[in-house]
């Protein structure tokens, strides 16, 4: 009922950020000095050809209708051509998203657990030597950028101590699941393709772990400061007066209102998380759209960078509802105010 | 007469301390306070005056902090809840004690239903009886609960969330909670005082229906001379952290002897000529450096030189008629 | 009139600006600050880095390396005593370069925030202010939009299209860094102007300039001086992720992430080309992050 007028307003609103985005980007990339046709050629190629590509690209026309075109495109599924691989760009991105999203995923998933889990430990045993550990592992966590500790479990773990493999999404000698989803590690599961299933966990971990380092630790501490500024709620007293046992007020009435702000935070780092896909994906040589996506701002492929840019705004957008879905769903506070009108 | 055997509550010269920048705030000074089986007694006192941090102490709920209990006992039938284990502090306030507090939508928690929160403190008092509760028996145990306090509906409240009730409605729903069960005392922490004046005048007639019904006593805290005169037995009277008189109610009415206690009688203006009322002049000390000896010296216009050295021990003045006074004690 | 002089006391109440209550609280903000001694930790390792950036020349022992300088004998050599954390492939010492580029990751942080910081948080003020008009709508989806895209993508691509130098890459992070100011003081700014002195104020005929910038805004700093603390690290860390990538400060000026870049590629057998660049990054964004935090205990906390 209300759940649903919420939704749909946020679904419309995030339609509409999408397509402010699709508009700055478009600018961004027009106003790169250089001609696109051009580069895309190289220059070697004769004019007459150049000027025929101009005018397939519509180059010469005024920029609305430039954009016009484009979007025409984007929306059934033409991003044009790749400069580096000269292929489709939606190939390339069907291609190389679902093995970021994978990472993604499984890097969120991390976050999530291991925050709560560690942010309920530290508020539980505060200003004990836990609660100080956690919080230097936390100032540590939050202080190394995925790329470093990246870096540093290539060192460790790909040379000094090579339990976990390294490089690449599955070892060379397994035989790969049948393409479902893209992801290796889901659709070795789905076929129940066991030996696959767990030689890529065991290539997602690393950079999994890297990506969902800084913000676990945030969010740790958010979820710990959040338990803390709730334990002294008067609701807590009274319902320790009432006599529920200590375990029932902390583990079900402390944690849920805690936990509110926590999962707003996910939305957010889960921004950061496809931000240092990029670095990590690099180090890593894992195969995702991050990767192809830094290749392509660093050779100018003003195609794959657009998409590749609104394929990671709509992914944050919908990770957002989502996110917002199970705030509302844990907080009726929003739900039902919205229908007050406060 | 004080007969050891049904006293109920028996709180003993109780310090509380908590601790911040610069020392320690020294909230309470020596609270005494009985209660017996029955009786229906009244906790006057200005806002600041330690009523709240009295009550929490006996139900061990201080929010947690740096609180610091130097020196005091609680004696609760007999026993002292200073020194119980968490498996008694849980029967305490599960069968025998229950807290009403003074702010009805910060006592509920935001994102819990009115049934899943008293369901629970439902189920947690069955619990320590039986081994097995059945959520059915929680339901019916509820919504009953719920009538009792007289909330339209029972049924349908169980599933709404505190915001979408009124405050009246609120504080209603936390009485239900201190009733679900059968409890020897109530302890009533203003009630009504955040509400409309004709809610809060419905408030305390079902609590004066429950008190009378079920024989229950009550510790009854309010600010309001009148509501403790209608309503209690015996009235406490408190000042930063100490008892400064206590009498039955019609007894300290005709003749209160503390200089504060009368202070605060001339507060109220009359009606009925008279004029603007007096007032107490002066502020509630602080309690990060409170006035030496008697804690009310400062604003008392009697005081001498002993009122400044030594605090003051209640002492028995007429029958059942204590105060905390060099000048009363003369 | 009598409406003047209430107005003119609306104006000389609200004139007290928060900042003299700081200095004259000094003590006890002090006091809460140095309550945690990470944040004392945290102040000490902010100044050493401020300070040895500063005088990077007269402090470091070999400051001609941070320039456009080769020495290929001495190239790869481990930490020693002369050179405390080894020299890179190109002979230079890595010490040296580590601290001459704390100077660009300084300046970029001051410059990213003294730039993005303004219009932010003015946006977020005429935002909360004009709540539920079209002004608020307008100036608030423009910020969803730079906010829709993840941040390092953001800067990794406005970086890219332009030419890479320090300049630009400041540029690109600037115009990803505002919009999260305009959001902080947007959820302040529309719940302080319910606030009764802020309809007292209007009542009495303030101006709207004066409402925005003598109430609503003082009471919107705190929040956005401890992010401003804590952003610092966060720029560092930004440039760093550009300039690991190859966009920032270009060679032979030397830059934090360029340096576990080039280093990288070295591993793991000439391991301190990449490791104390990487460690120098981590603990500047640590000194920042405690010492933010600490100013976040002065600033918001409440006694008791």
């Amino acid at each position: 009922m209300k759940l649903g007028s919420f939704l749909l307003r946020r679904l419309l609103l995030s339609i509409l950020v999408i397509i402010g985005l699709s508009i700055v980007i478009f600018i961004i990339a027009r106003v790169v000095p250089g001609d696109p046709a051009r580069m895309a050629l190289g220059p070697r190629a004769p004019e007459d050809v150049v000027q025929r590509l101009r005018q397939e690209m519509y180059l010469d026309k005024p920029l609305p209708e430039q954009y016009f075109y484009w979007i025409k495109g984007v929306f059934s599924g033409d991003f044009g051509r790749s400069l580096v691989t000269k292929r489709p760009v939606l190939e390339d991105i069907k291609e190389y998203l679902p093995a970021t999203m994978e990472l993604a995923i499984f890097a969120g998933i991390l976050m999530a657990v291991f925050a709560i889990l560690l942010g309920t430990l530290a508020a539980r045993f505060r200003d004990t030597w836990v609660d100080s550990l956690i919080r230097i592992l936390s100032y540590f966590g939050v202080a190394i950028p995925a790329f470093v500790a990246a870096i540093i479990f290539m060192l460790l773990f790909g040379y000094l101590w090579p339990v976990l493999p390294a490089l690449g999404r599955i070892s060379p000698g397994i035989s790969p699941p049948v393409t479902i989803t893209g992801m290796l590690s889901l659709d070795s599961l789905i076929q129940g393709n066991f030996g696959a299933f767990w030689d890529s966990l065991k290539h997602l971990l690393l950079p999994a772990v890297a990506l969902s380092l800084g913000g676990l630790f945030q969010e740790a501490r958010i979820t710990r400061s959040s338990m803390v500024d709730n334990m002294h709620k008067d609701f807590l007293s009274a319902e320790r007066g009432y006599g529920i046992p200590e375990r029932v007020v902390m583990f079900k009435y402390l944690l849920k209102p805690s936990l509110i702000p926590t999962v707003s935070v996910m939305g957010l780092d889960f921004a950061s998380l496809l931000g240092n896909a990029f670095l990590v994906e690099m180090i890593f040589n894992w195969p995702g759209i991050s990767r192809y996506g830094i290749s392509a701002m660093l050779h100018k492929d003003l195609n794959a960078i657009s998409a590749v840019i609104i394929v990671f705004g709509a992914v944050f957008v919908i990770v957002n509802i989502f996110v917002d879905i199970i705030v509302a769903l844990l907080d009726p506070r929003i739900r039902l105010s919205t229908a007050r009108g406060t | 007469m004080e007969t050891k055997e049904n006293v109920l509550l028996n709180i003993k010269d109780l310090h509380v301390w908590y601790r911040v920048y610069g020392g320690y705030l020294k909230v309470l000074n020596g609270v005494h306070l009985m209660v017996r089986e029955g009786e229906r007694v009244g906790l006057v006192g200005e806002t600041g005056c330690g009523k709240t941090t009295t009550m929490k102490s006996i139900l061990q709920i201080l929010p947690p902090g740096d609180f610091h209990i130097p020196q005091g006992q609680i004696f609760y039938k007999g026993q002292d809840v200073l020194k119980m284990s968490f498996g008694e502090l849980q029967r305490l306030r599960s069968r025998e004690i229950a807290m009403i507090f003074q702010d009805p939508t910060a006592a509920l928690n935001p994102v819990f239903t009115i049934g899943a929160q008293i369901g629970d403190v439902i189920k947690y008092s069955i619990a320590l009886e039986e081994k097995k509760v059945h959520k059915e028996k929680i339901k019916t145990l509820s919504a009953r609960a719920l009538k009792e306090a007289y909330l339209p509906d029972p049924e349908r409240m169980l599933v709404n969330y505190p915001l979408q009730l009124s405050g009246g409605m609120r504080q209603r729903v936390c009485i239900a909670m201190s009733i679900s069960s059968k409890r020897n005392l109530l302890i009533a922490d203003e009630p009504g005082t955040s509400l409309d004046v004709t809610i809060q005048d419905q408030i305390l007639r079902l609590l004066k229906e429950i008190v009378e019904k079920k024989g229950t006593s009550i510790i009854l805290i309010t600010h309001s001379l009148g509501v403790a005169r209608e309503m209690t037995d015996r009235i406490y009277v408190m000042y930063a952290g100490t008892i400064v008189e206590t009498a039955p109610a019609k007894t300290l009415f005709k003749n209160p002897l503390h200089p504060y206690t009368k202070g605060l009688f001339a507060s109220v203006p009359k009606i009925s000529g008279g004029g603007i009322a007096k007032g107490i002049p002066g502020r509630i000390p602080d309690y990060l450096n409170p006035p030496s000896g008697c804690r009310f010296h400062p604003r008392c216009e009697h005081a001498s030189q002993i009122c400044m050295e030594k605090p003051p021990q209640l002492f028995e003045i007429e029958k059942d008629h204590s105060v905390a006074c060099y000048l009363a004690q003369r | 009139m009598k409406n003047s002089n209430q107005f003119n006391n609306a104006i000389a109440i609200s004139l007290a600006k928060p900042k003299s209550i700081f200095w004259t609280n000094l003590g006890r903000n002090w006091f809460k600050f140095s309550r945690n001694a990470l944040s004392i930790l945290g102040l000490v390792i902010v100044l050493g880095i401020i300070i040895s950036a500063i005088l990077a020349p007269w402090v470091t022992p070999y400051p001609e390396h941070a320039g456009p300088f080769v020495d290929f004998d001495n190239a790869g050599q481990p930490p020693s005593l002369g050179h405390l954390f080894g020299t890179d492939n190109f002979g230079r010492d890595v010490l040296t370069r580590i601290i001459f580029s704390f100077r660009g990751a300084l300046i970029m942080a001051i410059v990213v925030l003294a730039l993005a910081v303004p219009p932010g948080v003015l946006l977020g003020l005429i935002a909360g202010y004009f709540q539920g008009t079209w002004i608020d709508t307008v100036i608030m989806r423009i910020t969803d939009i730079f906010l829709a895209v993840p941040p390092l993508i953001l800067a990794l691509a406005i970086a890219s299209v332009l030419e890479p130098n320090l300049m630009n890459a400041m540029i690109a992070v600037t115009v990803m860094w505002w919009p999260w100011y305009t959001r902080l003081v947007y959820g302040m700014a529309s719940s302080v102007k319910n606030e009764y002195f802020v309809i007292a104020a209007e009542l009495t005929g303030a101006s709207k300039f004066h409402i925005i910038f003598r109430e609503i805004l003082p009471n919107c700093l705190s929040p956005v001086f401890t992010k401003m603390a804590l952003d610092v690290g966060w720029v560092i860390l930004i440039g760093a992720s550009l300039s690991f990538v190859g966009l920032g400060e270009q060679p032979p000026t030397p830059a934090l992430g360029q340096m576990v870049s080039d280093g990288a590629r070295y591993m793991p057998t000439f391991w301190w080309m990449t490791v104390f660049p990487a460690l120098a990054i981590v603990l500047t964004i640590l000194g920042f992050n405690l010492t933010g935090d600490g100013i976040r205990d002065m600033l918001e906390t409440r006694m008791g």
